[in-house]
């Protein structure tokens, strides 16, 4: 995959939960300004960023979004639940598009179009309340047609009048306008003053009601028409020319008494249109000029010269540039010559890139360099600088630093050989001073490498607050989400293999636990739940808490399903207690509904969530109050890049057993070890536990009756005698190499410090007869 | 600029801006209480849109204000054109 489409993929999925995370603080908060400029910039960085990869589909559906929330910045249409909906829907297809790209297949044309049509109604999602200003982007004929009776007729006859001109004047300003430190009653009056008024219209529909109205927005919009004489256009543009054209909608035009005669008969002739057109160029071209260079600039442009391509046709652009006896067409020629020339050159690569990125890229490495931290990624860098870096690099410097540490810990028994065998004390003392030093910096290097595997955990948080945006709305119900300690940082590896037992967790939550409003507010709770997802560190481990104040577990319905699926007897159901009951969800196949949600899934239970911590090291708890919450607690290690071992001797060599599958050691003596079949069996504590002798599995000549032996009691329940026992180590498991790891008996291998090698057993291998003997 | 209130009448005197639209909001809302309330605006001498919007909202919710509309002209013009005053 190429460099540039490997930067976008990333730098989309920042953008993209950049605009899930800003559009849902938006739907809670619909006058957020930040938010929705912090979801325009997205989308329109995301826009640009496809233009330059070629994925046409991924800037199509963009664009569209871009529109609607430009809108929605510039106040001309609210954000409403309705426009969130439709928001959403264009994210997640933008995201397919995505992974399409990454895995280099074509989108299917037909499903495109089929989306496209649907996003179509962005355009209007807004007006399902009265926008703030007004008819939105209608054209000049547009409000002639919906004026009255009387007003077109006073027009008219001002349009007689010899030597006068009847001007057209359309005034929607940006909501915002007081801002800026502009007043509109100063240009509407300045425009009033230029002739004398024909009609003025107040547009004041959108005034909500004294108590609501917040008096720093404008709330109307102008409408004049007046009388002047010829020539007067340019003074009233003159008028606005401070007037940002992105966010002010202003319509100038002179009107002919028989484009008016023509239109209110039915008519509607194109040099009027002309004359609008003319007006949006005279606009742009201005806006050029402020704004030449900016990388904001390149997309009006193209808006507008697709604008005049599409409403005037591209043959007659070309006709016009030839022969010009208009004078205003001047201003058209050099307006659009300036279009093309500014798309053709700087400003559409600038605006194309819309990247934060200052863009060199080291192929040695893959290591692209950025000035600040791309789109997407974690807020509030502080000014720091950051780096992306390969994966596998990373997973090698690890190795590395690991190999370090054994290469170093060799050190202290050649000193003790240059001391005893060679009998070079000088020489040992040297090397002692030095290896203090290389102590020091293989320490320092161990840690910050160790601290690489670490993120923090909004890594995966952070995809949850969309999540259940949409599950509880799919479910009717109201939820509020809470996120606590996303800054607790926790091993790369366990957080990605978490994600999925907490989705299921807290999929339960909404499913199951949390009530629909109507039950919670009988019930004397907030209508509105509310769902908690803590993270925290203690010691070596960290915990991922999911809490709700739904219905908790049921022990007696927990109980009654147990026996119905034939996990517990009906006898053991009565002895159980409440509070140990609710263990049983971890059972397989388990399911307290009656039906089994699509929701909630098929097969995918608490069991397997509790396998995969388990299998992480890890331990899952619960706290149950039923009626009042659930809370789930999963205790996780910090790290599993370090592998705890004990360390046992089998005839002359040593092996490893990791830690996480050893439940106790225990000394037995030959007496204590009774026939079991193939095995032996150890009474322990009441129960029997079936013993396998190492020796037997690796091929040693057998022990020899009258031995006692360490018997490691493993968590299964099964366990190994060794001959010896030496001590727990930490180390750094690797795969045995080529087709040694497709040895089952073994899942890796480790150096130790004074250089020899440990092979680490497979304790479920050991036990299950595969390899028995 | 002062926003001034008397039994039932609003005394609006000097020039207004979007800095008192705050205030001059307040005000109105508490003069919607009154019977037969009444906005003097003989003293005005100067207003923003932010304002007009404001006495705008006014009219439009009660029925029975009656207005003293400024002795400006240009003003008063204004005023009128917005339909705060009636021609």
């Amino acid at each position: 995959m190429d460099e540039l489409l490997a930067g976008f993929l990333e730098e989309a999925e920042g953008l993209l939960e950049n605009l899930d995370r800003a559009a849902l603080v938006l739907e809670r908060e619909p006058g957020n300004g930040d938010a929705i400029r912090d979801l325009f910039r997205s989308a329109h960085t995301l826009k640009g960023a496809a233009g330059l990869v070629g994925a046409a589909e991924i800037s199509e559906v963009t664009h569209l979004l871009e529109e609607a929330l430009e809108n929605v910045l510039a106040g001309r249409m609210p954000f409403t639940s309705n426009l969130a909906d439709l928001l959403f829907q264009g994210f997640d297809y933008v995201r397919e598009l995505v992974a399409l790209l990454a895995s280099g297949m074509q989108a299917d044309p037909a499903r495109h179009v089929e989306v496209l049509a649907a996003l179509g109604a962005l355009r209007g999602a807004g007006h399902n309340t009265v926008s703030n200003v007004g008819p939105q982007e209608d054209s000049g004929n547009d409000y002639l047609s919906r004026l009255s009776a009387d007003a077109r007729a006073e027009i008219l006859k001002a349009s007689e009048r010899e030597g006068m001109s009847v001007y057209q004047v359309v005034l929607k300003f940006d909501p915002e306008i007081f801002y800026t430190g502009q007043d509109p009653l100063v240009i509407v009056c300045e425009i009033l003053r230029l002739g004398d008024v024909v009609s003025f219209v107040c547009h004041s529909e959108s005034l909500p009601s004294l108590e609501e109205l917040d008096p720093e927005r404008v709330w109307v919009w102008f409408e004049i028409y007046l009388l002047a004489p010829p020539g007067m256009l340019s003074e009233l543009r003159e008028t606005v020319e401070f007037l940002d054209p992105a966010s002010n909608q202003i319509l100038i035009c002179e009107l002919k008494k028989e484009d008016l005669t023509s239109l209110w008969a039915g008519e509607r002739p194109l040099s009027y249109d002309t004359g609008i057109l003319k007006e949006i160029l005279r606009q742009q071209k201005i806006y050029i000029e402020q704004n030449k260079g900016r990388a904001t600039a390149a997309p009006s442009l193209e808006r507008v010269l697709s604008l005049i391509t599409g409403a005037v046709g591209e043959q007659d652009i070309l006709d016009r540039r030839l022969g010009e006896p208009d004078p205003d067409w001047r201003c058209f020629n050099e307006a659009v010559n300036m279009l093309e020339a500014a798309l053709a050159g700087g400003e559409r690569m600038s605006a194309g890139a819309g990247s934060e990125k200052a863009g060199v890229a080291f192929t040695p490495g893959n290591v692209a360099v950025s000035g600040h931290s791309p789109s997407g990624a974690s807020p509030d860098t502080g000014g720091r600088k950051f780096i992306r870096i390969e994966e596998s690099q990373l997973e090698r410097l690890f190795e590395l630093s690991g190999e370090l540490t054994v290469a170093k810990n060799s050190i202290p028994y050649l000193v003790r050989k240059l001391e005893v065998y060679w009998g070079i004390p000088e020489a040992a003392r040297e090397l002692k001073e030095k290896y203090q030093l290389l102590e020091q910096i293989s320490r320092e290097l161990q840690d910050m490498v160790m601290g690489l595997r670490l993120i923090p955990a909004s890594q995966i948080f952070r995809r949850f607050p969309r999540f259940v945006r949409d599950v509880s709305k799919d479910l009717g119900k109201k939820v509020r989400l809470l996120i606590e300690g996303e800054e607790t940082r926790i091993d790369k590896t366990v957080l990605e293999r978490v994600y999925e037992p907490l989705l299921h967790i807290v999929r339960n939550s909404l499913d199951h636990g949390l009530e629909p409003p109507e039950e919670r507010s009988a019930a004397g709770k907030d209508p509105e739940g509310t769902l908690a997802m803590r993270a925290g560190q203690d010691g070596h481990t960290v915990f991922i808490e999911v809490e709700d104040d739904g219905r908790g577990i049921d022990p007696v319905r927990v109980k009654e399903n147990a026996v119905e699926k034939g996990v517990i007897t009906p006898d053991k159901a009565s002895l159980i207690p409440d509070d140990e009951a609710v263990q049983l969800i971890f059972e397989p196949g388990f399911s307290t509904k009656k039906e089994v949600s699509e929701l909630s899934g098929r097969g995918v239970g608490m069991d397997v969530v509790r396998d995969t911590v388990e299998s992480l090291g890890g331990s899952v708890q619960l706290k149950n109050s039923p009626g009042t919450g659930l809370t789930v607690r999963l205790e996780l290690p910090l790290t599993v890049a370090t592998t705890r071992v004990l360390v046992v001797r089998c005839g002359d060599s040593r092996y490893g057993i990791p830690m996480e599958d050893v439940q106790e050691v225990v000394r037995a003596g030959s007496d204590d070890l009774h026939g079991l079949g193939k095995r032996e069996g150890l009474y322990l504590r009441g129960r029997v536990v079936a013993v396998t002798h190492l020796r037997n599995v690796l091929g040693y000549e057998p022990a020899t009756g009258g031995d006692s032996h360490s018997v490691v009691i493993l968590r299964s329940g099964s366990g190994v005698a060794v001959d010896a026992l030496e001590r727990e180590v930490e180390i750094l498991l690797k795969p045995l190499p080529g087709d040694m790891g497709n040895i089952e008996l073994y899942t890796g291998a480790s150096i130790l410090s004074d250089g020899s090698i440990l092979l680490v057993l497979n304790p479920r291998s050991l036990v299950s007869g595969g390899v028995m003997q | 600029m002062t926003i001034t209130r008397k039994g039932s009448v609003l005394l609006l005197e000097g020039s207004l801006s979007i800095e008192d639209s705050w205030e001059l909001k307040q005000a109105l809302i508490e003069l919607k209480a009154e019977t037969g309330p009444s906005i003097d605006l003989r003293d005005l001498e100067g207003i923003d849109l932010s304002i007009v919007q404001l006495l705008l909202c006014f009219i439009r919710e009660v029925a029975d204000v009656s207005l003293d509309p400024p002795v400006q002209e240009e003003l008063r013009s204004i005023l009128g054109a917005m339909g705060v005053l009636k021609c």
